[in-house]
């Protein structure tokens, strides 16, 4: 599930539309931000291997609540090498994690309290493998309300010429990432929550602390470009 | 704003609510080990302490008042009040356990069985749904309507999860352009009342707290609320179960539905 209150329309392989959505008193909500690693990006077929999340709240980020855990992806699960550098978690890392339903469980706990969870391209791979995941073990495929920084962002700044990627994000409001390691899920999470601070600011200081997605006016959004095979 | 009819009512009754919220915000954040116990559950404790908190407020500014409450046993002498405050002081129970936030907090008055006052409280998203007879509906501090769609396959619909997973909207979710699952029946009601959504169904009996204040939000943003067997509800009987189907939203999408719901 995404955000209850939010539509969102396929449109094309490069493009989905999102409209209908308002959250008010944005910035003074509590916000869930995660983010997942996984054995690849095929959202139908891949494991988690590792889930964090970190709350903002009254504009803070609260880094000392924050939430990180390895997942066992199961057994017989292989990582391929590209991964494997990509992210820094190896199967022997792994060996002794928990499998995915307890990870959730905790990750959930964590995160309770919060009036929405959000992350960084979730529409298009975080969700869908979380649906996943929780069908593989048989658990109900409630997601919390979630947001797409994607979107956020879009809906804030305007369309960029490519896409509000992470890097993008970063080099627009100049955040500073030294000492954190992209492709870790904690990092990751830390360092949008560091974009989200000041997309928080326009939000209260340009938009009356709300977003507002009308549901005749849709925005569109650029898809993530396909991975290569 | 033009002056209330029951302004000393709503002002206890937001107050109510706020402080009702701020018990189970604080409660939904409890440590994940307090949720494993079965009995004093964060749950269980939320419940009891929010309905306390809306009691003490509610009785203070109306010590005359009789309540009716999904968490105070039920006493008989209610059914001769005039007036009676109806409360469900966290609706949407399986939502706020698993850790998803749709759940509310939900106070209703109804004077000689009418519904007058209705107020719905977001905790986490501290929005208060509020509306009193002939006042109109507020989100906060903005009125509110129902929505402007007219035509079923037009609408968007609320419903609950477990009515969904249960097959109990099968027969109907064909007429609609589509059918979101949604914690909480007072929360839905509150958001077809803003206009968020469009209509609300439901297959599965509910109970005059889950529904009183939200029924009076849906009148004064020019929707309604009904039982399809018997049209709008009359509060404060002895039987507290309203029976399905039960529709929300404007007048125009519950006729549409009761004609169509009348031939499956």
């Amino acid at each position: 599930m995404t955000h209850p209150m939010l539509r969102i329309q396929p449109v094309s392989d490069d493009l989905y539309e999102v409209s209908d959505l308002e959250i008010r008193a944005f910035s003074s909500l509590r916000i869930w931000v995660y983010d997942l690693e996984a054995t690849g990006l095929d959202t139908t077929r891949e494991r988690v291997t590792q889930i964090a999340g970190l709350p903002i709240e009254g504009g803070k980020i609260l880094e000392e609540e924050a939430f990180v855990q390895l997942v066992h992806p199961g057994e017989g699960v292989e990582i391929s090498k590209e991964v494997e550098e990509l992210t820094g978690i190896t199967l022997e890392k792994l060996k002794d994690a928990p499998p995915f339903p307890d990870a959730w469980r905790d990750c959930q706990a964590a995160a309770r309290g919060s009036a929405f969870w959000i992350g960084q391209s979730v529409f298009e791979f975080d969700i869908p493998l979380l649906e996943t995941e929780l069908a593989r073990h048989g658990l109900p495929t409630t997601l919390p309300a979630t947001l797409d920084s994607v979107v956020l962002a879009t809906a804030l700044l305007g369309e960029p010429e490519g896409r509000w990627s992470t890097s993008a994000l970063i080099q627009r409001f100049q955040v500073n990432i030294e000492g954190l390691r992209r492709h870790d899920a904690l990092d990751d999470v830390k360092i949008l929550a560091r974009i989200l601070l000041p997309m928080m600011q326009i939000i209260r200081e340009d938009h009356d602390d709300r977003v507002f997605l009308p549901p005749d006016r849709p925005l569109s959004i650029k898809r993530h470009p396909p991975v290569k095979a | 704003m033009m002056k209330l009819e029951f302004e000393r009512e709503v002002a206890a009754a937001r107050k109510a609510a706020r402080a009702a919220g701020e018990i189970i915000a604080r409660h939904c954040q409890t440590d994940r080990e307090s949720w494993d116990k079965a009995e004093d559950s964060p749950v269980t404790r939320a419940d009891l302490e929010a309905n306390e908190a809306i009691c003490a407020v509610l009785h203070e500014s109306f010590p005359e008042d009789a309540i009716l409450s999904e968490e105070t046993r039920d006493a008989p002498g209610r059914l001769d009040a005039e007036r009676l405050w109806i409360i469900d002081p966290l609706d949407g129970t399986k939502e706020f356990i698993q850790g998803i936030p749709e759940f509310a907090v939900s106070i209703g008055l109804a004077l000689g069985g009418e519904p007058v006052l209705g107020v719905v409280y977001q905790p986490l998203t501290r929005e208060c749904y509020w509306g009193c007879r002939g006042a109109g509906t507020y989100l906060d501090d903005a009125p509110t309507q129902v929505s402007g769609v007219g035509r079923l396959d037009q609408a968007v619909v609320l419903s609950s999860r477990s009515e969904l997973s249960r097959g109990q909207m099968d027969p109907y979710k064909e007429l609609f352009k589509e059918v979101r699952p949604l914690g909480s029946v007072a929360l839905k009601l509150a958001l077809v009342a803003a206009g968020r959504a469009d209509f609300w169904i439901s297959a599965a009996p509910k109970s005059e707290w889950d529904v009183c204040g939200g029924d009076l939000l849906l009148r004064e943003a020019g929707g309604t609320f009904v039982t399809l067997a018997t049209g709008p509800r009359r509060y404060n009987q002895a039987d507290v179960l309203l029976q399905p189907l039960m529709a929300a939203g404007p007048q125009r999408l519950v006729d549409a539905f009761r004609e169509r719901s009348a031939s499956r």
